[in-house]
C-alpha cells in the first residue's frame, strides 16, 4: 500500500506537469502547426525530467530536505533568492492559467462565461488544500486524472501513422516557419521541465516519509509518473495533428482545443475534454500553490506540511492562500488565458538553468545523499540538461519576439 | 561535537531546529567574538529578516529596519541563540531551547492567532479553540 502511495505521487506530479493547461496548449499548438514533427521535444523534455525527478526524490528520501532548502543551505541566500522570486512570479502566472483552465472547462459544459466561475473555482481549490491532506490531493488527482486517457483512446481511434510518429522522435527542422517551430519546441521543453514539480515531488516525498528503502519506488514513481504524463501529452499532439492540421486550424484560443476529441469520440468529446481539463488544471493549481508554499517555507526555514492542519503551519498555509488569491484576481482582470500561459512558460524557460544547476552539486554531496550520489550517467544527464536549459533560456525571448506571433 | 567549523559551509544558512524538532528559521547571520591574539569564537547564531537584508545590501537593510520598527511583531528584530545552546551540527543545527512562544515563531503565532486560526477547519477537531 505504501509503495502504491509512493507511485501516485509520481503520477500526480506527472499529470500536473504534462496535462496542465500550458502543456495541453503547447502540445495542441505543436500538432496543429507541425503535425508530428515536434514529438521529439516532448520525448527530450521527458527524459530530462525523469532523471531530475528521480534525483529530487532521492535527495528528499535520504536527506529529508527539499530542493529549495538544500539550495539555500549549500549555495547561500544571495544565490537562492533570485530563482525563488522568479519562480514565485512564474507560479503566480501558472496558478492564474490553471484557475482559468478549470473555469474554461466549466464553461464548455455549462455555457456560462469564464469570469463567473473564477471565484467559486478559486474557493474550491483553496478548500481542497485547506481541509484536505496531501494524500487526499494526490489520490484524488491521480484517480480522477485517469479521465485524460480519453486523449489516448481518441488518438488510437483515429489511426495515426505510427511510423511517422516514431520517426518524429528524432529532431528535424521544417523548411518553412522555422522560428515558429523552434518557439513551440522551446515552449514544450520549458513547460515539461517545470521547476515547481521538483518542489512538489521532493516535499511530497518528505511528507510521505520516504526513506532509503523508498529509492526503488522513487525510480518507478518518477519514471512511470512522467511517462504517463508524456504519453497523454503525446496523445494531445497526435489528436491535434490529425484533426486541426488538415483543416489548417491554428490554436489561437483554448476553445479550439475542444475540437480535437470530437471526430473520434463524437458527442462525448466535449464533456471528456472538459473533464480532463477541469481535473488536471485543478490538480495542477493545487500542485503549484503548494509548491510555492513549500519553496518559500524551506528557503526561509519555516515549519511546513500539507498533512498538518493549517493552524499548525500558519505561515505555510497563508502563503498558498495568498498565491491562490493573487492568481484568482489575475484571471478576474480578463487577461487572455492562452497568452498568459505562453508568457508563463517563456519565463519558466529563462529561470530554468538556475533551478537545474544546483542538482549537479547537491546530488554529489555525501552530506546530503550519503553513498547514493549520482553515477556518471546521472551526472551526464544533469550537465546536458543544464546546457539545454541554458540554450532554452537564451533563445526563448528572441524566439518569442520572432516566432511567438 | 567538533570544535572547528567552516562558518559559511557548515553554519550560515543552515536550518535551526529546537529541542522539539520545530524549525526556528535559517541561520541568517553569525556573531563572532574576537579577543586580542586569539582565534575568533562563535557567540551567537542569528535569525531574522534584518540580518538577512544586511547581507543583500544597505538599502534593503534600511527598508527592513523601517518595516520591522513599524510592523514587526517580535520583541527584538533579530532572534539570537547563544552558541552554548547548540547540541548538534549536521546538515541542520540543533539547539537546546524551546521554540514555542519564542521570538523565532512570533510571526507564526501572530498569523495563527489573527488570520488562520479564525477560519473554519484550521484546527483539528480535538484542538479547536
Amino acid at each position: 500500500m505504501k509503495k502504491l502511495l509512493q507511485i501516485t505521487l509520481g503520477i500526480v506530479a506527472g499529470i500536473g506537469g504534462f496535462l496542465e493547461v500550458g502543456s495541453i496548449a503547447s502540445a495542441a499548438e505543436a500538432g496543429a502547426s507541425f503535425r508530428y514533427a515536434l514529438i521529439w521535444a516532448i520525448a527530450l523534455g521527458t527524459i530530462c525530467l525523469i532523471f531530475l525527478m528521480e534525483m529530487t526524490g532521492r535527495l528528499a528520501a535520504i536527506s529529508k530536505h527539499g530542493v529549495a532548502g538544500a539550495v539555500r543551505e549549500r549555495f547561500g541566500f544571495p544565490f537562492a533568492v533570485l530563482p525563488c522570486v522568479a519562480q514565485l512570479i512564474v507560479n503566480l502566472l501558472v496558478i492564474a492559467s490553471e484557475i482559468g483552465g478549470v473555469a474554461l472547462a466549466l464553461m464548455f459544459v455549462t455555457g456560462i462565461e469564464v469570469r463567473v466561475w473564477v471565484i467559486p473555482v478559486t474557493l474550491l481549490i483553496w478548500l481542497a488544500m485547506w481541509a484536505g491532506t496531501l494524500n487526499f490531493l494526490e489520490n484524488g488527482t491521480a484517480i480522477l486524472g485517469l479521465v485524460s486517457v480519453a486523449f489516448v483512446v481518441a488518438a488510437v481511434k483515429m489511426h495515426p501513422d505510427y511510423h511517422a510518429v516514431l520517426r518524429s522522435l528524432l529532431p528535424s527542422s521544417p523548411r518553412q516557419d522555422v522560428a515558429h517551430y523552434w518557439y513551440i519546441a522551446v515552449g514544450i521543453v520549458g513547460s515539461t521541465i517545470s521547476p515547481y514539480m521538483f518542489h512538489f515531488y521532493g516535499s511530497g516525498a518528505i511528507e510521505d516519509e520516504w526513506d532509503e528503502d523508498s529509492l526503488g519506488a522513487n525510480r518507478v514513481s518518477a519514471g512511470l509518473g512522467m511517462s504517463f504524463g508524456a504519453v497523454m501529452s503525446l496523445a494531445v499532439l497526435v489528436c491535434a495533428a490529425l484533426v486541426l492540421a488538415p483543416r489548417s486550424i491554428e490554436v489561437a484560443r483554448y476553445e479550439q482545443v475542444a475540437l480535437i476529441l470530437i471526430p473520434a469520440l463524437g458527442r462525448w468529446g466535449l464533456p471528456l475534454l472538459a473533464a480532463t481539463l477541469g481535473v488536471c488544471c485543478f490538480g495542477a493549481a493545487t500542485e503549484v500553490s503548494l509548491s510555492s508554499a513549500y519553496m518559500v517555507a524551506q528557503t526561509l526555514g519555516w515549519n511546513w506540511g500539507e498533512n498538518a492542519k493549517p493552524a499548525r503551519n500558519a505561515r505555510f498555509a497563508i502563503t498558498y492562500t495568498i498565491m491562490l488569491l493573487l492568481g484568482g484576481s489575475f484571471v478576474m482582470t480578463g487577461v487572455d488565458p492562452l497568452k498568459l500561459t505562453m508568457f508563463a512558460m517563456a519565463i519558466t524557460a529563462v529561470v530554468l538553468p538556475l533551478v537545474v544547476l544546483p542538482f549537479i552539486v547537491l546530488l554529489n554531496d555525501k552530506t546530503y545523499v550519503h553513498e547514493h550520489t549520482n553515477g556518471p550517467i546521472g551526472n551526464t544527464i544533469v550537465v546536458l540538461t543544464i546546457l539545454l536549459a541554458a540554450v532554452v533560456a537564451i533563445v526563448t525571448i528572441p524566439l518569442e519576439i520572432i516566432g511567438g506571433g | 561535537m567538533k570544535k572547528d567549523f567552516l562558518l559559511v559551509r557548515d553554519l550560515l544558512d543552515a536550518q535551526l531546529v529546537d529541542r522539539h524538532k520545530f524549525n526556528l528559521g535559517k541561520i541568517d547571520g553569525i556573531t563572532l567574538q574576537v579577543t586580542g591574539g586569539k582565534r575568533p569564537r562563535v557567540t551567537f547564531l542569528e535569525s531574522g529578516a534584518l540580518t538577512l537584508a544586511r547581507r543583500i545590501g544597505p538599502r534593503w537593510e534600511r527598508f527592513v529596519a523601517f518595516m520591522t520598527r513599524h510592523f514587526g511583531v517580535r520583541k527584538e528584530p533579530v532572534f539570537r541563540v547563544a552558541w552554548k545552546k547548540v547540541t548538534r551540527v549536521g546538515i541542520d543545527v540543533y539547539v537546546d531551547i524551546d521554540g514555542v512562544g519564542s521570538d523565532a515563531l512570533a510571526w507564526e503565532d501572530w498569523i495563527e492567532k489573527h488570520l488562520i486560526g479564525r477560519l473554519p477547519f484550521a484546527y483539528a477537531p480535538t484542538e479547536e479553540e
